[in-house]
């Protein structure tokens, strides 16, 4: 008797094991798997922490949890049977294993450097948009669908930010390559018009942004209007290099035959593509007795009309922010969670787009 | 000790009109009028308070919560009591034997407007402890004697199902064009409570439609929490019916929609104005927070609203006062009369959503202010670069 209890442990604290990041962490108190992870500095992905949002939902593997709420408000049925939990609801009773692929561990996360570089290329893409190639002195890595910043040192000191247009491949790379929209009397625009030519040096900082593909084996649904195809050709590139097995729709947002481009890129991702891969350009100003057989209005209508099977796609979208905001708001309607839906708005790529009058 | 006190202000008032209730003529009068001195002119007088005190016996704070509710059925059933004619309950009798007071003689007296001022002291309790305390009580989720006294106490307002869509749908959407409670700029608190009652009913409904649907269950069988909440507001018709015909229907109604404009009014005052990109984390600078000391005394510290949205899982004595936030001007029923004055509640209110935008509002969410700016006709306070929008196109310049 008193032997046994001689032996007891002492008390030991829950432990939360996040995959497939591999983040370990103990539980403090009784406190919730998304608290536990928000104090020990783990972004894990929240909106409203009271379980009305379904941001920090991910799946019990392994252990038991106390859940906070009713959660049959927020998860399918399905999603209950699998062992899906709200991360802001439940406090873990023993070691928990979890399954949070928006989870990124600190040790994925490349540090931003600066690296300096040259123009190896200047492509004109269509009337207003501009291929940039730069050849880096040293390497840059990224994933992408992630971003840089770009100055042009002595001339442009306010850095401008671009997408990455293609995919790595999982490659430290020594070659980057932007799409930059041209803009009558922008100051980058007219430094590339009249001065840049190959060999002018340039800067770069990289990489930023939490735009990339997460793992999942949904249907793909992507969306981008202007340059904002960059990312997503990238995004695309790179997944078809992996050889990901998932439908996509691509809808491309343009006002003009004129204004679309990079088709044949989206050929050769189409004929390599494992699933079913839908590239669909959509018009708004088109000329009505034009020769053009594509669909024609807003990206927006042509969401919606997916219907039912709006619901199951995970969304990746790039391009000019009312395009977006539209967008975003037709497809939560359509019954997608917003830890779903993923988007690059222009705006959040250059804190310096606006000017305080007062 | 004091810091434990305090907090039973509102239970020692509301006892207090429990008793005066009973006292009929202009006593009924005594939980409006108090609360006016207190939470109007005592509230300016008194100033902030910024302390962020620890407890460690909550049980105290949780035994003035959830006394809330024996106390507010007391003040309504005393008033329903006044409106009959007869013994109601026998509380007539009850009253005259702990208090050696004739409730019966004094009742006799009583005039029509003596009933309104009641009708003014007992909507103001269904605000000030029925939805004040309902709301504190309905996000405990975990917990279920703490989940049906809340909804009890929602339901004085007919309104049990805020325990659906404020946690499942609000805590949400706040600050975003899919809130209901939300109070948009330019919008005036008459068309906003109007907007806010329905669309928070209906946001209600389809929650629970959806989740029983997920059990094969119908959102207007037993099952429904929009029935049961619905049953309990009928419960509350049917005692006044039974006290007082038909008088008592109506008057009930009266207090159940004067109750719920408190809850939209303060909705009003917390929110306006304010634009969150939606799908990002809510954060302190998405509600108006009010530091004043009886305003959140009274309130059990929803005042601390900043922090309430960003952690919403926080009870009330854990809200820090936040000071950095962006700040109401005034205690929480002085705003309210502001918002019922609009011209006035535009002139002090316009400048400090214009200067939310200039200090608070980050980059993304200033596509959404120059649309809710557009659509209320209130200048920007910053200017996009035109360039940026050109033909809803934006540009990387």
């Amino acid at each position: 008797m008193l032997a046994k209890w001689l032996k007891r442990e002492p008390k030991t604290v829950p432990r939360i094991s996040i995959q497939p990041a591999g983040i370990e962490l103990d539980v403090e108190g009784k406190n919730t798997i998304l608290q536990t992870a928000l104090e020990q500095g783990v972004a894990f992905p929240h909106n409203c922490r009271v379980g009305g949002c379904g941001a920090c939902k991910c799946k019990l593997v392994e252990g038991k949890v106390k859940e906070l709420t009713d959660k049959s408000y927020l998860l399918s049925a399905e999603e209950m049977q699998q062992g899906y939990i709200l991360g802001c609801q439940a406090v873990p009773l023993s070691d928990v294993l979890i399954e949070a692929p928006n989870v990124v561990a600190e040790g994925d996360a490349v540090p931003v450097k600066k690296v300096g570089g040259k123009i190896a290329g200047l492509k004109k893409l269509n009337h207003d948009i501009i291929e940039l190639t730069i050849a880096l002195d040293d390497t840059v890595e990224y994933k992408a669908g992630q971003y840089a910043d770009v100055s042009v040192p002595g001339v442009i000191a306010e850095a401008r930010s671009y997408s990455f247009a293609m995919a790595n491949r999982g490659r430290p790379m020594k070659l980057a390559r932007f799409h930059v929209r041209l803009v009558p009397g922008g100051e980058f625009t007219e430094w590339l018009h009249n001065t840049a030519e190959t060999g002018c040096v340039v800067e770069l900082e990289a990489p930023y942004g939490d735009f990339y593909m997460r793992p999942s084996d949904a249907p793909i649904l992507c969306v981008a209007g202007g340059s904002g195809m960059a990312p997503i050709k990238a995004l695309l590139e790179q997944a078809a290099h992996e050889e990901l097995n998932r439908d996509v729709t691509y809808f491309f947002g343009a006002r003009t035959q004129a204004d679309l481009y990079a088709l044949a890129d989206m050929d050769k991702i189409a004929a390599k593509w494992r699933a079913r891969f839908e590239f669909v350009p959509v018009l708004s100003d088109e000329p009505a007795d034009s020769d053009w057989q594509g669909l024609r209005g807003f990206v927006t209508e042509h969401i919606s009309a997916l219907g039912d099977r709006l619901a199951d796609q995970h969304v990746y979208m790039c391009g000019p922010p009312p395009m977006l905001d539209a967008a975003i708001v037709v497809c939560e309607q359509g019954g997608i969670a917003s830890s779903n839906i993923h988007f690059d708005k222009f705006l959040d790529k250059s804190n310096k787009v606006f000017n305080l009058s007062a | 000790m004091i810091k434990y006190m305090r907090y039973f202000t509102l239970s020692i008032l509301m006892s207090t009109a429990v008793f005066t209730m009973m006292l009929g003529g202009y006593w009924m009068l005594f939980a409006g009028a108090a609360g006016v001195l207190i939470g109007l002119g005592l509230d300016n007088v008194i100033g902030d308070d910024l302390d962020d005190p620890k407890y460690t016996h909550t049980w105290i704070l949780n035994v003035q919560l959830f006394s809330t509710l024996p106390l507010l059925l007391a003040l309504t059933l005393a008033f329903a009591w006044q409106l009959s004619s007869w013994d109601f309950l026998g509380l007539g009798a009850a009253f005259q034997f702990v208090a050696g007071i004739d409730p019966f003689a004094l009742r006799a007296e009583n005039q029509w407007y003596h009933y309104v001022m009641g009708i003014f002291s007992v909507g103001m309790m269904f605000g000030v402890a029925g939805t004040n305390v309902g709301h504190e009580l309905t996000h405990r989720t975990w917990s279920k004697p703490a989940l049906i006294v809340g909804r009890w106490l929602m339901a004085f307002t007919s309104d049990a199902s805020f325990s659906i869509e404020h946690v499942y749908g609000h805590h949400k959407n706040i600050a975003t064009r899919h809130d209901p409670a939300t109070s948009r700029r330019g919008e005036n608190v008459y068309g906003f409570a109007l907007r806010s009652t329905i669309g928070s009913y209906r946001s209600a409904w389809n929650i629970e439609k959806e989740r029983l649907a997920k059990f094969g269950y119908s959102v207007w069988g037993w099952r429904s929490q929009m029935m049961r909440g619905n049953a309990m507001t009928l419960t509350y018709f049917a005692a006044f019916a039974y006290a007082a015909g038909w008088l008592g229907v109506l008057v009930f109604a009266v207090l159940t929609v004067y109750g719920k404009l408190y809850l939209e009014f303060v909705n009003f005052v917390e929110h306006y104005g304010m634009v969150r990109v939606t799908g990002a984390p809510v954060e302190p600078r998405h509600s108006w927070n009010c530091n004043k000391r009886i305003s959140g005394i009274l309130l059990y510290n929803l005042t601390r609203h900043s922090h309430h949205h960003a952690m919403g899982e926080k009870p009330f004595w854990e809200l820090r006062a936040y000071p950095d936030t962006p700040m109401m001007p005034a205690g929480y029923l002085s705003m309210i009369i502001l918002a019922l004055i609009p011209p006035l509640w535009n002139k002090i209110m316009i400048p400090r959503v214009q200067d939310w935008d200039r200090r608070f509002a980050k980059v993304e969410e200033l596509a959404l202010i120059q649309e809710a700016n557009a659509a209320s006709g209130m200048a920007d306070s910053f200017e996009l670069k035109q360039d940026e929008y050109a033909n809803g196109q934006a540009v990387v310049a």
